[in-house]
């Protein structure tokens, strides 16, 4: 081979250009968007287990108020959790097509041998849970529940009724619980998946981040999931109707 | 023992293939499976037919170049290459699909025959060190330690068949390209050029086609030779860093 033929490597202007684009550098973004993602996921489970505090799920009440004390920050975050779903879903997409023109043609008789049902359903678990989030947004966040009206005894926002009541809906409940197991299965291989990406992965540790990946996606799920179950069961309770200071806007009225 | 084979014949590259329906009688248990295609291309070419290409050279399982997807596992069934498969593995009257590897970066030449120079241009984009000339150099003049050694012979082992983009769903070539920079990149006569190889071979990779990796680890399952899919993990570090270096040399 001579000289001349020898490849002398990429040519783009800007070297952190080449990086994003390049198919690691893609990963990686998808895996920065994905583990910004499950550390908004592990904050909100810590906010919605707030639930559990005071006799009537108060705590939770208290935890929306302080959310809501400063609007600009609030909306700031939100546009970046929107922001940084976009990317992870975009890139994800990116990386889906260049996939696809990898392999035009498919094996006639195909062996699973190692993979995971997890990775498998990457993208029906994402599109599952994408939409369980444009519904769990526009129902609580969004105010399309009937009972997002109530107050407490503080005249705090009954967050805890909203969704006890809410939950009280089969058909609400059922599809919360169908949503989290597919959560559960896209943590399942994200969160290990993160750790592959970022190079964190080695010989010793393998091991540990494939069955902690685990364990911490399942517990994820278990935290969330809870909260329906405790609703439907009556563990949790709602400020009952005639305590509320505002009789007009009862739970009973609404629903 | 008798098969009933089903072989992907595709006359040119461009061409439509399709599977050729052929009864393989008698074949003895102690043939390799690239012993038993023999038998049968022999039998083809006695009854006037063309027989089947496929590909082979040492048939010890080191040179790398089987590349035979046997009942949907490249290489076949079993650690290790095709030619050291024998068909005391499969069961009497068993239905074996042989298709080539399918990878859109590796095209297919006839039959079962693949092109993977696709892997050879990867390999002159940086998967070599640049030695000085000379006399030889005294063996323990450079001192690696043995755990540094044993791991980048895990890496070394390749031989660079192609079963790990064969396997993957995505035609990834990540085991093949981060074996060959863990394997280099590792050891004290790599480290000097082990940025820029990163960065080229990785580049290349992308240019040929290849996709990318989703941790699938399929890839690991199949590899005859045993590298680890964690050596996928020190290449996303290794490019990024070597990337973020670049940029800021770059900019200096």
């Amino acid at each position: 081979m001579s000289v001349a033929s020898v490849y002398k490597g990429p040519r783009q202007a800007n070297p952190l250009w080449a990086f994003a684009v390049s198919s690691i550098g893609r990963k990686w973004i998808v895996g920065i968007s994905g583990g910004l993602l499950i550390l908004f996921v592990l904050a909100h489970l810590a906010g919605n287990l707030t639930i559990y505090v005071g006799p009537f799920g108060e705590g939770i009440n208290v935890y929306a108020q302080a959310l809501h004390a400063n609007p600009v920050l609030l909306w700031l975050a939100r546009a970046g959790l929107l922001a940084v779903f976009l990317v992870h879903i975009g890139t994800t997409m990116s990386l889906i097509i260049a996939n696809r023109r990898a392999r035009p043609q498919r094996y006639a008789v195909k062996a699973r041998l190692q993979s995971t049902i997890y990775v498998r359903t990457m993208a029906l678990s994402g599109l599952v849970v994408l939409s369980f989030l444009i519904f769990h947004v526009l129902q609580f966040a969004g105010g399309l529940s009937p009972y997002s009206h109530l107050y407490d005894l503080e005249g705090r926002h009954d967050v805890a009724a909203m969704i006890i009541l809410s939950f009280h809906n089969p058909l609400v409940s059922g599809f919360y619980l169908l949503s989290l197991v597919l959560l559960g299965m896209h943590l399942s291989h994200g969160i290990s998946s993160v750790f592959q990406t970022f190079g964190l992965n080695g010989r010793k540790s393998s091991g540990l981040i494939k069955h902690g990946g685990l364990l911490v996606a399942w517990a994820l799920m278990i935290g969330f999931a809870s909260i329906p179950v405790a609703s439907v069961t009556g563990f949790l309770k709602v400020l009952p109707d005639e305590r509320r200071p505002d009789r007009k806007l009862t739970a009973s009225s609404n629903s | 023992m008798n098969f009933h084979l089903k072989i992907w014949r595709q006359a040119e590259g461009k061409g439509r293939g399709g599977f050729q329906d052929v009864d393989a009688r008698d074949i003895p248990s102690e043939a390799s499976f690239l012993e038993m295609l023999d038998i049968v291309n022999d039998r083809l070419s006695e009854g006037g037919d063309e027989p089947v290409a496929f590909d082979h050279d040492c048939r010890e399982g080191i040179c790398g170049s089987c590349s035979l997807t046997i009942n949907g596992v490249p290489q076949g069934p079993g650690r290790g290459t095709a030619c050291q498969l024998y068909m005391r593995k499969f069961s009497d009257g068993d239905t074996i699909y042989i298709e080539p590897f399918r990878v859109g970066a590796f095209p297919v030449i006839k039959d079962l025959v693949i092109n993977r120079s696709a892997f050879d241009r990867v390999i002159a984009a940086g998967g070599y060190i640049s030695e000085r000339c000379g006399n030889a150099q005294d063996a323990n003049d450079t001192p690696i330690p043995k755990t540094v050694a044993d791991y980048a012979m895990d890496a070394a082992a390749c031989i660079g068949c192609g079963a790990c983009a064969a396997a993957c769903p995505n035609g990834s070539a990540m085991l093949f390209v981060s074996a060959k920079i863990g394997h280099l990149g590792l050891l004290p006569q790599g480290k000097p050029e082990a940025n820029r190889r990163v960065r080229r071979m990785v580049a290349k990779m992308d240019a040929e086609g290849f996709g990318n990796c989703s941790n699938y680890y399929e890839c690991e399952a199949v590899c005859p030779a045993g590298v680890p899919a964690a050596f996928i993990a020190k290449m996303n570090r290794d490019y990024a860093l070597a990337s973020v270096r670049n940029a800021v040399e770059a900019t200096a």
